[in-house]
């Protein structure tokens, strides 16, 4: 008998009965990603862990995301709430950038803040649709294709929306050859795909070195709430530009990035229930995030354009879709669709200056909505 | 009449489809620079023969390095 | 609705702002660093 009280208790305590149809289309969507992620190459690094989280999350009973107890919560509660492991990355992304093709041709920062436009139209529409002001910024920053500064402003404003704008800014990052090349040949003519870029200038390690100090000064003292992604960023630059501390600076483009990365995926998924996730206002939000790219990618093109009006150099407007910051897929796509137009055009590294400026930029809009809407 | 083939990026060596003593038409592919995981192609500037090969695939060049000489 | 429009400006504006102080910035120090290299070359 007490065989029988036993293998009761077994079934009792099993999960299988208590799965619900949402809990089996969260899985669908998991698995769905990590099949994207593997046999598409779909942003991997990111998307796996998050396919992966979104079906624990939704296991009734292991109580992965249980407040306090689950193993998972707690990567998501130290890792996410306490808003250590976003800056982390940053950390790591300073010490892989190069800002020289930046600091070479200056005035390409203006395509990193034009692209950002995006991201407030984008708010505005989310706003006109029915979000209330702190999920539209969010659905908005989607917009800078800047994964962590998503997740980052989503933790601080709308987390019950984290999984699924993170899942948009990954997915359609990885999107970016498909969704950006027919907005910027729509928007340029052939005679301005095919401007020659002026030869960027050697840039000197003293400058190299003094970038990330005065930057990170400047944006802190400006947009204060933008200090943890900021302060981490321009801190893995210095480690990268000083050449006198390469452990460190291998270690944060290596094991430090490569393993808060394990950390980053895995919680963010974990938020995406069958409860939170199964509502027709997250269609909006798909549908909202690849709009801001699309509109990113006009805004950077078209203020490239304006800016040629006043420059003597010209600037090959395509590079302004290189001011949407998926750093660098926006590079390659702007190489590539150039080079269609003139095969001996290499917009490659010239594409980095605006690329990088991306980065800056959607960290500043991110802290403009936090100023202003906390 | 030497035409120099110079690097317009700096990445690394690829692939190198010419060799000393080939004969390669204007705007044929010489050779590949691989550069943020993408690989852009390297024409030559002008029809002619191989003179000199530089450099080898694995090899890191910086941009304007000279990579191959045709006449 | 004047609200999102009053975040829309201060936004774009926050951005452009800060992305011109950098932009300023760089100039400024480009032009210091190379006044130390030249600098150094007439002495």
């Amino acid at each position: 008998m007490i065989l029988i009280q036993e293998t009761l208790a077994m079934f009792k305590t099993s999960g299988f009965f208590f799965v619900t149809p949402g809990m089996v289309v969260m899985w669908a969507i998991g698995f769905t990603l990590i099949y994207l992620a593997i046999a598409k190459d779909y942003e991997p690094l990111l998307l796996l862990p998050i396919g992966f989280g979104i079906v624990l999350a939704n296991l009734p009973l292991a109580d992965l995301m249980k407040p306090h107890e689950g193993l998972v919560w707690r990567f998501y509660h130290y890792g996410i709430q306490w808003e250590i492991i976003p800056p982390l990355i940053f950390l790591g992304l300073g010490a892989l950038t190069d800002f020289g093709p930046l600091l070479a041709r200056p005035v390409l920062i203006f395509l990193g803040a034009g692209a950002q436009a995006g991201v407030y139209i984008t708010f505005f529409v989310a706003h006109a649709i029915g979000f209330d002001l702190k999920e539209a910024a969010t659905i908005g920053i989607i917009g800078g294709a800047d994964g962590p500064t998503t997740i980052f402003l989503a933790t601080k404003l709308a987390p019950h929306m984290l999984g699924s704008c993170a899942v948009a800014a990954y997915s359609y990052m990885a999107l970016v050859p498909i969704i950006q090349p027919p907005i910027m040949k729509l928007l340029t003519t052939k005679e301005e795909r095919v401007i020659r870029m002026k030869k960027l200038r050697k840039v000197s390690r003293l400058e190299k070195i003094l970038f990330p100090m005065v930057s990170a000064l400047v944006i802190i003292l400006l947009v204060p709430a933008a200090a943890p992604l900021m302060a981490m960023f321009m801190l893995g630059n210095i480690f990268r530009e000083a050449k006198v501390v390469e452990r460190l600076n291998h270690a944060a483009q290596n094991e430090l990035l490569n393993i808060v990365t394990i950390f980053l995926g895995l919680p963010v998924g974990a938020t995406m229930n069958a409860e939170t996730f199964l509502q027709p206002k997250v269609i909006f939000i798909f549908f909202l995030g690849l709009f801001a790219f699309m509109i990113s990618t006009a805004t950077g093109v078209l203020l490239a354009k304006l800016m040629n009006l006043f420059s003597k150099d010209k600037i090959n407007p395509l590079l302004g879709a290189a001011g949407v910051s998926a750093v660098p897929m926006a590079a390659r796509v702007v190489h590539k669709v150039g080079a269609e137009a003139d095969k001996r055009n290499y917009l490659l590294m010239y594409a980095m200056g605006p690329n990088v400026a991306g980065v800056i930029g959607t960290v500043i809009a991110a802290g403009v909505f936090l100023t202003i809407l906390k | 009449m030497a035409e120099k083939i110079l690097a317009p990026l700096a990445g690394k060596v690829f692939k190198v489809y010419i060799s000393v003593g080939s004969k390669v038409e204007e705007d044929d592919e010489a050779i590949i620079i691989e550069a943020m995981k993408m690989e852009t192609p390297v024409f030559a500037p002008c029809s002619g023969t191989v003179k000199e090969v530089k450099v080898k695939e694995g090899d890191t060049i910086e941009e304007d390095d000279v990579l191959a000489v045709i006449e | 609705m004047f609200e999102a429009l009053g975040v829309f400006f201060a936004g774009i504006s926050g951005v452009f702002l800060g992305m011109g102080l950098l932009y300023f910035s760089i100039k400024i120090v480009s032009a210091v660093t190379s006044r130390f290299d030249s600098g150094e070359g007439e002495k």
